[in-house]
């Protein structure tokens, strides 16, 4: 019986020291992240059978549990992993906001207004060259702008890159220890013995990896953990999966788990927020920024290519953007201008060539034609070429090189022809017949048109045979082609008769000048269809006064169009009542009629429309003989956007915010900036018309300006930092309740560690000085027995 | 037997069987206290522990009556008080005193197994003392204080 007594009370003090040392356990851990109070649990010993007496053996210390919250502590993993998340994105949106702060960053705002500022001082004093000057410079500051931003933000997304390595390299060292404690963990609790001190241990390593990656975890009934990643397991039962990371300029980074076949979606934990701003905030971000820098060369460079430079015109332009051998069979001439090589798009529409005769100032203007889907780089080359005094050639590299004869100069500019009756079809010197209507024209095979020209006093046959060859359709046939018939006839070429296409209408005139000039209209079938049936038998002459018109002024309507000027009778300059001239537009719409009769002062300018004028001198004009002339109004010199996109002619090179810079030749002297939108000095309207685009509603920047897409851009930046900031306080709020939670449940109170302690302490003084009084007492008893 | 006698017999029979049930109650008092110390159940220390004092209050109030008792007998048998026993009371009653024998007995009986209960809680409680004690000089030296100079035991952070 006192073996039992003994035995009992054994237990009851190892219990109780189990319990002891447990307190001291908790107490020694209170300051410990992640550590869970520890309690003993008690459970009573099997009694003993003596003799058929089942006699208690007291009680024993069965297990030590953690006070614990698998539920809890999963959505603190969550909420850890979401957390770091947020944390890492407000910081990587907070570093990019910082790039575009104004005006402590690269203030690209600042060197836009600036830039802009400086284009509409210049266009005051267009010949300014400190203003010059001072152009050049804040175009320069701005590509300067956009070039740091961009690559800025490339060395920002190459440590974005580096950071994801560092971090994936920390995921698999967490991993790793999680794969060790698992083991640990198992090995121990297999021999019944709970291992709290490293489950606390292993909790701690995973929210570790939470805060990187963002894990779940499971426990196994072995009570091992499965930690998965974006649904792949991280750490199985066997061990650790190694994680790697694929980074690259341009190009996503990918997450891999080894033995998983294809990407892991990390959306979590620091890691996560990388691998988003890496690969969907920063290239969209570029995009943005990219597509305001393309926007801004496109603009400018549109207006600039279309300007004249302070120098004058060009004589020399090498185009900055080479077509591509998109078929690859080692040419250039066969690539369409739209074969996609070039960094814009080319439409189809006119481009208007201006040559201008150094020594005189004479200019002339050509129409070039572009179709999108036939026009090639050979095409384009051919047709420069094909304009007077001007070359042009595709470099090996594939840029169009395009160069002006000597003592001439070209551009591409809206500028009026100032003197647009080249020919003196309109009450020129020559002897000249015009159809009184634009083509086409029926005409038949075999006819013939058959004009007298007098060679000094020698009539010179000629008789212009029309055959169906020489027409697309000879019964439509059109004033060009019937000049080129008569041009190419060897007895009009050997009398001197020469004929030309007038805004549609055919003109025929003798080489020289003077009232000496005359040709007879003979006859031939071919001059009814001209509508010249009733000139048969006359006899055209020229005269020694020309009408010469002269245009002055700058067109300021819309489109490009054609302006036709007829005079409404036959009569003398200034001198025949009633005389004028009407002036239809490209749709046979009458603009304005103007009075040249009696009481008009020759060489005085008449205002036409649309900021155009025009002044005649003395000279007789002739509506029954067909007098006309067309002037080109161009409001736009090249629709087809063929200037921009290869790059001729531009303020700007590139065609993003990494690669835009200054035209390297305006670097070196800014009078090759485009001022002018003609040959006048004071002309800044280039300047005025890139100064228009800072505030002009730009279609590809959502309709808004440079401005608005500029503070849309930098607020979505702020926007991104202070939404993943705000995020980031409330789940942090979140994450702290359920820490708080996991402390009520998990956390040592040191407080009622110690209180327990001493409550047991005074309770066993108490026990203790209870016995010493009941021995007393009883002595008194004991004394009586 | 005197009348006298015969008065005194049934009033030490009630004295000797109220400290015996006394002593009862001490011992399932103790009894508890055991089976709490070897539970380490402090809140059934603390029950019993509250019980006890009640029944160590109840102490006085019996050697008060005993000692009155036993004068009453000094001064009928001539007999110092101090020098009487339950035993030698009665031996005196000779018949009239098997029952207070028996009883006599029994509450011998019962004082053994006090005694001995009462020694084992000693020896736990010491124990349990003793190491609380050290857990407490352990966490007091930890908290930079010295627990016999008194410390703060209680770190009012946490």
């Amino acid at each position: 019986m006192s073996g039992i007594g003994f035995n009992t009370g054994l237990k009851a003090l190892l219990a109780s020291q189990a319990a002891l040392d447990t307190v001291g356990h908790n107490i020694a851990n209170a300051g410990i992240a992640g550590y869970s109070q520890q309690k003993v649990l008690f459970n009573t010993s099997a009694p003993l059978n003596v003799r058929g007496l089942l006699i208690g053996s007291g009680v024993n210390a069965a297990s030590i549990q953690r006070s614990f919250d698998s539920v809890l502590q999963g959505r603190i993993f969550s909420r850890q992993g979401i957390g770091s998340a947020f944390q890492a994105r407000a910081n990587s949106f907070g570093q990019i906001e910082e790039m575009f702060a104004e005006p402590n960053g690269f203030s690209l705002g600042k060197s836009m207004d600036g830039f802009f500022a400086s284009a509409s001082a210049l266009a005051g004093e267009p010949g300014d060259t400190v203003l010059r000057t001072s152009m050049s410079q804040a175009a320069m500051d701005l590509t300067t702008v956009f070039n740091e931003l961009a690559s800025t933000m490339k060395t920002f997304d190459e440590d974005n890159g580096l950071q994801l390595k560092a971090e994936v390299n920390q995921v698999n060292d967490l991993a790793a220890q999680v794969a060790v404690l698992n083991e640990q963990i198992a090995e121990t609790e297999a021999s019944g013995i709970p291992a709290n001190d490293l489950r606390d241990q292993r909790g701690i390593v995973i929210e570790g990896l939470s805060q990187v990656v963002g894990v779940k975890a499971i426990e196994s009934s072995t009570g091992s953990v499965t930690v998965t990643v974006g649904g792949a397991t991280l750490v199985g039962l066997k061990g650790a999966y190694k994680m790697s990371v694929k980074t690259g300029t341009g190009e996503a980074p990918k997450v891999k788990l080894a033995g998983v076949v294809g990407t892991i979606d990390v959306t979590g934990g620091s890691l996560g927020a990388h691998l988003e701003v890496s690969s969907t905030s920063l290239p969209k971000l570029d995009t943005e920024l990219d597509k305001l820098a393309k926007e801004m060369i496109f603009q400018i460079n549109k207006v600039h290519s279309t300007g004249v430079p302070g120098s004058g015109p060009y004589n020399l332009l090498v185009a900055d953007n080479a077509i591509g051998d998109a078929d690859g069979d080692g040419k250039f001439t066969d690539e369409l201008l739209n074969n996609g090589s070039l960094p814009f798009d080319v439409k189809s529409g006119d481009l208007y060539v201006t040559v201008t005769e150094t020594a005189t100032g004479e200019i002339t203007k050509h129409k070039l034609s572009i179709n999108s889907k036939k026009t090639t780089m050979g095409d384009l080359a051919e047709a420069l070429n094909d304009i007077p005094n001007m070359n042009a050639e595709i470099g090996s590299l594939g840029n169009l090189r395009i160069v002006s004869d000597a003592g001439f100069g070209y551009d591409f500019s809206p500028t009026l022809d100032t003197n647009p009756d080249d020919m003196g079809a309109f009450g020129g010197g020559k002897a000249s017949l015009g159809t009184q209507g634009a083509g086409p024209f029926a005409l038949a095979d075999g006819q013939t048109l058959d004009f007298n020209v007098d060679l000094a006093g020698v009539p010179t046959p000629v008789s212009v045979n029309l055959s169906l060859g020489d027409f697309k359709d000879i019964t439509e046939a059109t004033a060009a082609e019937i000049a080129a018939v008569i041009n190419a006839d060897p007895s009009a070429q050997a009398a001197g008769l020469e004929a030309t296409e007038v805004g549609g209408h055919l003109v025929v005139q003798t080489a020289g000048e003077g009232a000496d000039e005359a040709f007879d209209v003979v006859g031939g079938a071919g001059l009814s269809g001209l509508g010249w049936g009733g000139f048969t038998g006359s006899t055209i002459s020229g005269s020694d006064n020309s009408v010469a018109p002269v245009i002055s002024g700058s067109f300021t309507g819309e489109g490009n169009g054609i302006y036709t000027f007829k005079p409404t009778g036959d009569g003398t300059i200034g001198t025949t009542a009633g005389l004028g001239v009407e002036v239809y537009d490209e749709k046979g719409d009458l603009v304005v009629t103007l009075d040249v009769g009696d009481g008009y002062v020759p060489g005085t300018d008449l205002t036409v429309a649309n900021g155009v004028s025009v002044s005649f001198g003395l000279g007789d004009l002739s509506a029954t003989q067909g007098d006309l002339f067309d002037l080109d109004v161009v409001s736009d010199p090249d629709t087809t956007d063929a200037l921009v996109a290869l790059g001729i002619g531009g303020l700007f090179t590139g065609s993003s915010a990494m690669d835009i810079g200054l035209r390297s030749d305006i670097e070196l002297d800014p009078n090759m900036m485009a001022a002018a939108f003609s040959n006048a000095e004071s002309d800044g309207g280039a300047l005025l018309a890139m100064f228009g685009q800072k505030d002009a509603a730009q279609a590809n920047l959502g309709g808004g300006t440079f401005d608005d897409f500029y503070s849309q851009f930098v607020g979505s930046v702020g926007f991104e930092a202070s939404t993943a900031e705000t995020a980031m306080n409330a789940n942090n709020a979140l994450l702290s309740s359920l820490q708080q939670q996991r402390e009520q449940v998990s956390g040592v109170n040191l407080d009622e560690e110690m209180t327990n302690m001493l409550r047991y302490e005074q309770s066993y003084q108490a026990a203790a000085q209870y016995i010493s009084a009941v021995n007393q007492m009883n002595d008194a008893v004991l004394n009586l027995i | 037997m005197s009348s006298a006698v015969d008065g005194l017999v049934p009033r030490i029979e009630a004295l000797v069987q109220e400290e015996l049930c006394a002593q009862r109650r001490v011992l399932e008092n103790l009894v508890r206290q055991e089976n709490a110390l070897t539970n380490a159940d402090i809140a059934s220390l603390e029950g019993a522990l509250s019980e006890a004092r009640d029944l160590a209050a109840g102490a006085s109030p019996r050697e008060s009556q005993r000692r009155m008792l036993l004068k009453d007998f000094e001064r009928l048998w001539g007999v110092s008080a101090k020098s009487l026993t339950l035993g030698s009371i009665a031996a005196r009653l000779g018949g009239s005193g098997r029952r207070l024998k028996r009883m006599r007995a029994e509450l011998s009986d019962e004082l053994r197994e006090v005694g001995r209960t009462a020694a084992r809680v000693r020896t736990f409680a010491r124990y349990h003392q003793g190491v609380i004690r050290e857990a407490v000089e352990r966490v007091v030296e930890q908290e930079g204080g010295v627990a016999s100079e008194g410390g703060t035991l209680i770190n009012a952070e946490a």
